[in-house]
């Protein structure tokens, strides 16, 4: 399971190794929510964007 | 078979949705919509699953994938018809299914006459979105007034649009069906919790299985009818004075983490076996 850097305190978050690019985790030491991404061949977290006003089902 | 999973924020359905196909040796393409352009009439394979959270891009992604003959689940024209309230109410309507009384209201002029043809409390929500959002009971004037600011604030046209609606005494509950291909797999009873109103899961709603009766199998199956709905999920209301029913809502990229929670229903495993019968039709 990789683990990859908080962009906001800069600690480390465990990822799964199936994880997919968009997928959110939120970082239960400092409560943001993050989104994996794919950042010049590499893995990283982003602060994820607030839901969209049409996100839904 | 290659299948095509188009996404932009997975969560457990499309892994689900992700394992099962594999589960059935097909081969699974996956397009993160965010990251890949989607060239407009290139098939990447015979059915495109479209699992966009963002209405729009969902519809973009269907319309882009059927220019090259694929079939979409859903298609773009059903996306579009769920995707919107004001659109999923007025088809359901025109075709004769029963809804709540609904008013399409466009500018703060109309607010006061809208508010005046309905019995207190009544529904406000924006003919976009999910999980409750925006989602008011309007019980008097005052609020009312500080729904239309809020929504006036607002910087697009569909979230400053309101869709007023009678309020259904339901109870606090709702039916959730969903159907695969013409078919009801299942139904469950979604309740609203503590204090809040809405049945919505994203809200703390429980729910419960219940059994599909002919009522709601019709309901359903016409619904999905009407939107062009290969796997869609449907909202009724039942009013607990008289038991009759309404239908509410159309979702086409349903959620299913609840439902099968309750069921037990596999819904991806049963969506990817209709999935293999509509490329060998």
């Amino acid at each position: 399971m990789p683990e990859l850097k908080c962009p906001v305190c800069l600690g480390s978050v465990k990822i799964p190794d199936d994880a997919l690019d968009g997928e959110l985790f939120e970082h239960e030491e400092c409560g943001a929510q993050l989104e994996l991404v794919t950042s010049n061949g590499s893995r990283v977290l982003r602060l994820a964007e607030e839901v969209g006003e049409d996100w839904g089902e | 078979m290659e299948v095509e999973l188009l996404y932009d924020m997975p969560r457990l359905e499309e892994k689900l949705l992700i394992e099962s196909l594999r589960q059935r040796n097909l081969e699974v393409q996956l397009t993160n919509v965010n990251t890949t352009p989607l060239l407009i009439g290139e098939a990447a394979t015979e059915v495109a699953l479209v699992r966009v959270v963002s209405m729009q891009k969902a519809i973009y992604s269907a319309a882009s994938r059927e220019a090259a003959g694929t079939t979409a689940i859903n298609s773009s024209t059903t996306l579009m018809f769920c995707g919107d309230k004001i659109l999923t109410l007025s088809r359901l309507k025109a075709e004769g299914l029963k809804v709540p009384r609904s008013m399409v209201v466009m500018g703060a002029e109309s607010a006061d006459a809208a508010y005046n043809q309905f019995t207190k409390p009544f529904v406000d929500k924006p003919p976009i979105g999910s999980w409750g959002r925006l989602v008011t009971l309007v019980r008097d004037k005052a609020t009312w007034r500080s729904v239309l600011e809020h929504r006036q604030m607002m910087q697009s046209q569909q979230l400053r649009t309101h869709v007023v609606q009678e309020y259904i005494e339901s109870g606090g509950r709702d039916i959730r069906a969903i159907v695969i291909g013409g078919e009801v797999i299942g139904a469950v009873v979604r309740k609203s919790v503590g204090d809040e109103w809405r049945t919505n899961i994203a809200l703390g709603g429980k729910t419960e299985p219940i059994k599909v009766n002919g009522e709601i199998a019709e309901l359903s199956l016409r619904a999905a009818k009407i939107v062009g709905g290969e796997f869609i999920s449907i909202d009724i209301l039942e009013d607990k004075r008289n038991g009759q029913l309404y239908l509410n809502e159309v979702n086409g990229v349903p959620e299913f983490k609840g439902f099968m929670e309750a069921t037990g229903i596999n819904v991806a495993d049963e969506l990817v076996k209709h999935i293999v019968s509509v490329v060998r039709r």
